[in-house]
């Protein structure tokens, strides 16, 4: 009941944003939210499966493409449009997943970024129909209006996204905890017992490929609407890196640690792109840290904290065991 | 009735070769319902081999497989799971993350047939959940069902191998040198465990240790590189001439390597 009520109360507190009538907040934030709602479909592949992608990015940017040549070449309604555009993007999943899931560890990791740099690749080259390197401007958003009130607005916008990534969060985590979920953590740590169990494990890993694709296929048409455009940097390796790094910084496995950390890694990003343009070495930076100082991630901080009062308390004020890994 | 008339797992003429290596050599075997049988050998004789092959992780070069009298020799892993069959394996293969628990329920919830559900809470799941906890308490591991198998110890790992396997209510059960590293009294309580089984349940048991099979099996089988040297009733293949020449006395030489 607790956990409702904080969830209930951060729900609120993130819709209450727009009151401060600062734009530039909204709009950080709406990119924010969409970002961190990428890296927790990830995290369904990378932390609950075991398969660390890395061309996760082509099933953003697809769908964002998808979206925008619907709208822009053949004058599609939004609304069908984001359909389209999410469905083309889950479809190509649905196809390339059963050749990738054949693979583990680094091949896997190979064969995506691979994937990923073709379709990067086929969509710069192919100007006359994608835009090429200059992507697709004027992408109009769906139309929602409430009086004056609408998705053009930028707080309309903000709560829009705010509720679909919400939805998308309760849906994932209550894909997370289903027998489907859990299925798939035996998957990750052994496939010969889940075989002998009855369990197909190629068609488990499949599903989680598929799932962790559409999540990120909602957010690319996401961010594509909020951003009126879309272009290869969506799909680009870079991008997919980014997703991946949120997982891992944020926490395999615990949903909302990538979550706030693909949201955290945004936020930072457009500070530090203001000031640098050494992005990428900060990024190897944080992932070293991460690494070495947090194995388990920002998901690991409150378990983190719980040992650090036990000690503390303690009468004798000190425990080896707990110290070393703290 | 049926336990004379309908052989539930059945080895016909199998082969297999690694490379240039003959791991099988034209082995069969007939299983029949709620049998207690025995493969002995020693080391490299192709023990596990065989049950590769009857699991469905190796296809043979030749021979037949038949589950209940279906000829099983192509068919996937998973799906001869489906058919009632479970083993364990000689190097412990359980969800080391997950708890005692989990493990067992990611069984019982293809037992109950929830294992494709994406809305349901799996560990809400009462009929799954009530299931996995009869098991563990039914193997005397019930008080370790939250504790994750990464930080149980490898005797109770052990048994909840045993558990995980019998989680999906099968008809078949393979036990792959289910006491191996075990101590003495942890011997005796797996024995005891798998003497407990379900007596419609057939059991098919690699072991090492002698005294072990002698106590459980009914019927043994001696493997030898690759190669069945005898066949038959446990206490007729423990009198047999050539099997105390090959393999046990082979066996007193060596100084029992296990």
């Amino acid at each position: 009941m607790k956990r409702e009520v904080a969830l209930v109360l951060l729900l609120l507190s993130f819709a209450a944003v727009p009151l401060t009538g600062n734009e530039y907040w909204t709009g950080l934030l709406t990119q924010a939210l969409i970002l961190g709602g990428f890296s927790m479909g990830l995290d369904i592949l990378v932390g609950y499966t075991g398969m660390p992608s890395l061309g996760h990015a082509t099933f953003f940017g697809l769908a964002g493409y998808g979206t925008a040549l619907a709208i822009t070449r053949w004058g599609i309604d939004p609304w069908a449009a984001a359909g389209i555009g999410v469905l083309f993007s889950s479809l190509v999943a649905l196809a390339f997943a059963p050749l990738a899931v054949r693979l583990r560890g680094v091949p896997f990791l190979t064969v995506t970024l691979a994937f990923g740099q073709l379709t990067w690749g086929l969509v710069t080259r192919w100007g006359s129909f994608t835009g090429g390197e200059n992507g697709i401007p004027g992408i109009t958003r769906p139309s929602l209006s409430v009086g004056s009130w609408g998705l053009q607005r930028p707080d309309g916008f903000y709560l829009f996204t705010l509720a679909v990534v919400a939805v998308l969060a309760f849906l994932i985590n209550r894909f997370a905890l289903s027998p489907m979920g859990l299925s798939l953590r035996g998957v990750r740590d052994s496939d010969r017992r889940m075989l002998v169990l009855g369990y197909s494990v190629h068609a488990r890993r499949t599903m989680a490929f598929v799932v962790a694709a559409v999540a990120a296929a909602l957010c690319g048409t996401l961010s594509a609407f909020f951003n009126g455009y879309i272009g290869p940097g969506s799909l680009d390796w870079r991008f997919s890196a980014q997703a991946l790094l949120g997982v891992v910084i944020g926490g395999a496995g615990s949903l909302w640690g990538p979550f706030v950390a693909g949201a955290g890694l945004h936020v930072l990003k457009t500070y530090i792109c203001g000031e640098t343009e050494r992005w990428a070495l900060i990024l190897g930076v944080l992932y070293v840290i991460a690494v070495v100082v947090l194995p388990g991630g920002l998901a690991s901080l409150p378990e983190r904290a719980r040992k650090l009062k036990e000690v503390l308390r303690s009468p004798t004020g000190h425990d080896a065991s707990v110290h070393k890994r703290l | 009735m049926s336990r004379v008339s309908l052989p539930t797992l059945e080895v016909r003429g199998v082969r297999v070769c690694f490379g240039g290596v003959i791991a099988l050599r034209d082995v069969s075997l007939k299983v029949e319902g709620g049998m207690r049988y025995g493969i002995i050998g020693p080391n490299g004789a192709g023990k596990t081999t065989l049950f590769n092959v009857v699991t469905g992780f190796i296809f043979p070069d030749r021979g037949q497989v038949f589950i209940n009298g279906t000829d099983v020799t192509r068919l996937a892993p998973h799906r001869r799971a489906r058919l009632g069959l479970a083993r364990t394996f000689q190097i412990t293969t359980l969800f080391l993350d997950l708890t005692a628990l989990e493990n067992v329920m990611m069984g019982a919830m293809v037992t109950v047939g929830h294992h494709r559900s994406m809305w349901r809470s799996a560990h809400l799941d009462r009929d799954a959940r009530a299931l996995a906890e009869a098991l563990l308490c039914e193997l005397g591991i019930g008080h370790l069902a939250y504790v994750p198998v990464r930080e149980m110890a490898y005797g109770q790992q052990r048994q909840l191998e045993i558990a995980v396997a019998l989680s999906t209510n099968p008809r078949i059960l393979l036990l792959d040198e289910p006491t191996a590293g075990l101590s003495a009294v942890e011997t005796r309580a797996v024995c005891q465990l798998i003497r407990g089984l379900r007596k419609d349940l057939t059991v098919v048991i690699i072991e090492h240790d002698l005294d072990v099979i002698f106590d459980l099996a009914d019927h043994v089988t001696v493997l030898h590189n690759g190669s069945c040297i005898a066949d038959g009733p446990a206490d007729t293949v423990r009198e047999d001439p050539v099997v105390k020449e090959v393999y046990l006395g082979g066996w007193r030489r060596s100084g029992a390597s296990n």
